[in-house]
């Protein structure tokens, strides 16, 4: 196998990191409040529909955390570096973060439009499968203890759940459209989309900082583990000799 | 079904955003913490070390003097704490 | 790789050991076989995981059992009103077969875990991905042969419309290819770790909901009567399922078995 080099870590990354970082927490209290108090309110669905500034956000930021790691799978399996795998589990790591707050943001909506926490929406269910997928895949990454062999299945698997996201969407819907009348709006006023933009360029920013971070934090596990700190050496005693 | 107008729910505004900042600003905080755990351990951390115990080790290794014994009796306090 | 190996029979004896003992004479290198096309390397792998499940064949037919036993359970999660249980029928059987998919497939791979025959499998000169093919069509088999084992105690306790039996199983053959394709794939994976029994589920079952959906529908579809014909559309998505993972898994197998 061709993992050669061991990853070091970048000073300069957690700075970069740092600057991603405060420019999204700048955009999200700009997003935010236009969403919360500036926007107007929904015709049908009230203040409830202010959730959307931050749902729809989360939900682009999701699938584009999971195609990156695709992407960051795909070239593992060809370059094998170990970079390239710090990445790929961070992105995994994000994209799932995200995909369970889309469940959660989608379970409070649900809540008081529909009554119930629940309500089998196609993107929604290809979330949570989604989530289950890649958690799984986590796990794989905890239960393998060879670096390269843990590298190159997550790869393996990250490719394999990924091209599977649009099968089970298509299934889903499929599936729920014998059933389903109620659906989420799709369409969104222009004086919604300002807000709606901001915050998703706010999550972008924000999942970019985090991947740096968390991309530097696997590099040093990495690290460690292919070429472990070596222990303290006793220092040589006054009155002894050579140990 | 496509039900009349929600009065409301400013409850669930709050949660939905606040959960999802929370869980966010939760996991980046744990990342700073993380990595800077991760930094004390390795080279940096221990050259730091180092460099402080290279100033004690040429004088230990010459003579048995008081001084010198009670540099090595620091150093060696100093690794216990690792 | 220069040793040759024929795959079917016992290995020729040891060039150079005399078969008399004539002293002096040395019995010249058979000359080595020519190494087996791809066809007919996925052929010798398959006829070997067959045999190799017919020769422990009583535990394919506890696997069976165990689907059995689980239509038995999910029957009695529902109750006994006899037309909810005809309504769920299809979709019991999926369940069933796919917790009988995962012992079936973990077996499949037990003798390159447990006898490390994976080392011998690599020193081969056999391109991984007939491995592949080879296992996964015959852990195809052995799931057809579950699923339809568990067609009659199916018949028994659910009592559905026989007419379209023959389109069930071929929507058992679809479903079963399609569990089998990336179930190989994954079990390569879980037999090389020690957490093996949790970890094929925990990938598996999330990556096959769509054949869990389409061949629920479509079971479900034959087994109460179909209308509006739409079974088909369900079995098209199956295939359209297996069209894609079967190369997929093929050429992502490599990686999963190389030291």
């Amino acid at each position: 196998m061709a993992f050669e080099a061991i990853p070091k870590p970048s000073p300069r990354a957690p700075l970069v990191a740092g600057a991603f970082l405060a420019v999204a927490a700048a955009l999200l209290a700009v997003g935010s409040y236009i969403g919360l108090f500036v926007a107007p309110p929904e015709h049908f669905m009230g203040e409830v529909q202010r959730i959307m500034y931050v749902h729809v956000p989360t939900a682009w930021n999701a699938m584009l955390a999971l195609t990156f790691a695709f992407v960051c799978a795909i070239v593992v399996l060809f370059k094998q570096d170990w970079k390239w795998d710090a990445r790929l589990e961070a992105w995994l790591e994000i994209g799932v973060l995200l995909s369970f707050l889309l469940c959660v943001q989608g379970s409070i909506w649900a809540k008081p439009t529909w009554g119930v926490w629940w309500d089998w929406d196609p993107r929604l269910t290809t979330t949570a499968v989604l989530c289950f997928a890649f958690v799984g895949i986590l796990a794989l990454r905890r239960f393998v203890e060879d670096p390269v062999k843990r590298a190159t299945w997550s790869a393996v698997a990250t490719i394999v759940a990924y091209v599977d996201v649009p099968i089970v969407y298509f299934s889903v819907k499929w599936w729920n459209s014998l059933h389903q009348t109620q659906s989420t709006p799709q369409t969104v006023a222009s004086s919604m989309i300002t807000p709606l933009r901001i915050n998703a360029f706010g999550i972008l920013f924000l999942i970019v900082g985090l991947s740096i971070l968390r991309s530097q934090l696997a590099r040093r596990k990495i690290a460690a583990e292919l070429a472990p700190p070596l222990p303290e050496q006793d220092r040589l005693a006054p009155t002894g000799g050579v140990a | 079904m496509t039900g009349g107008i929600v009065i409301g729910g400013w409850e669930f505004v709050w949660a939905a955003y606040g959960l999802t900042f929370l869980a966010l600003g939760a996991y980046g905080t744990s990342l700073a913490l993380r990595l800077r755990a991760f930094g004390e351990q390795t080279p940096e951390g221990r050259s730091s070390r180092e460099a402080r115990d290279e100033e004690i080790g040429p004088a230990s290794a010459g003579s048995i003097s008081s001084p010198a014994r009670g540099g090595a009796s620091r150093r060696s306090i100093e690794e216990e704490e690792q | 790789m220069s040793v040759p190996v024929r795959q079917t029979r016992p290995v020729a004896p040891l060039a150079g050991a005399p078969a008399r003992s004539v002293p002096g004479s040395v019995r010249p290198l058979p000359a080595p076989a020519p190494i087996a096309g791809p066809f007919a390397q996925l052929v010798a792998a398959f006829r070997k995981d067959v045999l190799l499940s017919w020769r422990s064949r009583a535990q394919a037919m506890a696997v069976v059992v165990f689907g059995a036993t689980a239509l038995l359970l999910l029957s009695f999660a529902v109750g006994p009103d006899a037309a909810s249980l005809r309504r769920f029928a299809g979709g019991f059987l999926w369940v069933a077969l796919l917790f009988s998919s995962t012992l079936a497939l973990s077996e499949s791979f037990r003798a390159e875990s447990e006898a490390k025959a994976l080392e011998g499998l690599l020193l081969l000169p056999a391109s991984p991905v007939s491995l592949f093919y080879g296992k996964a069509l015959a852990n195809w088999l052995q799931l057809l042969l579950v699923g339809i084992g568990l067609l009659p105690i199916l018949i028994v306790l659910y009592d559905p419309d026989l007419t379209r039996l023959p389109a069930l199983a071929g929507i058992l053959a679809l479903g079963s290819a399609a569990l089998s394709a990336p179930g190989t794939l994954y079990a390569g994976m879980a037999s090389q770790v020690r957490a093996q029994q949790v970890l094929l589920p925990l990938l598996l079952f999330p990556l096959v909901v769509p054949v869990l959906l389409a061949a629920v529908k479509a079971s479900s579809l034959l087994l109460l009567g179909d209308p509006m014909g739409q079974a088909g559309a369900w079995a098209l998505l199956l295939a359209a399922f297996n069209g894609i993972y079967w190369p997929l898994c093929g050429l992502l197998f490599s990686k999963v078995i190389e030291e």
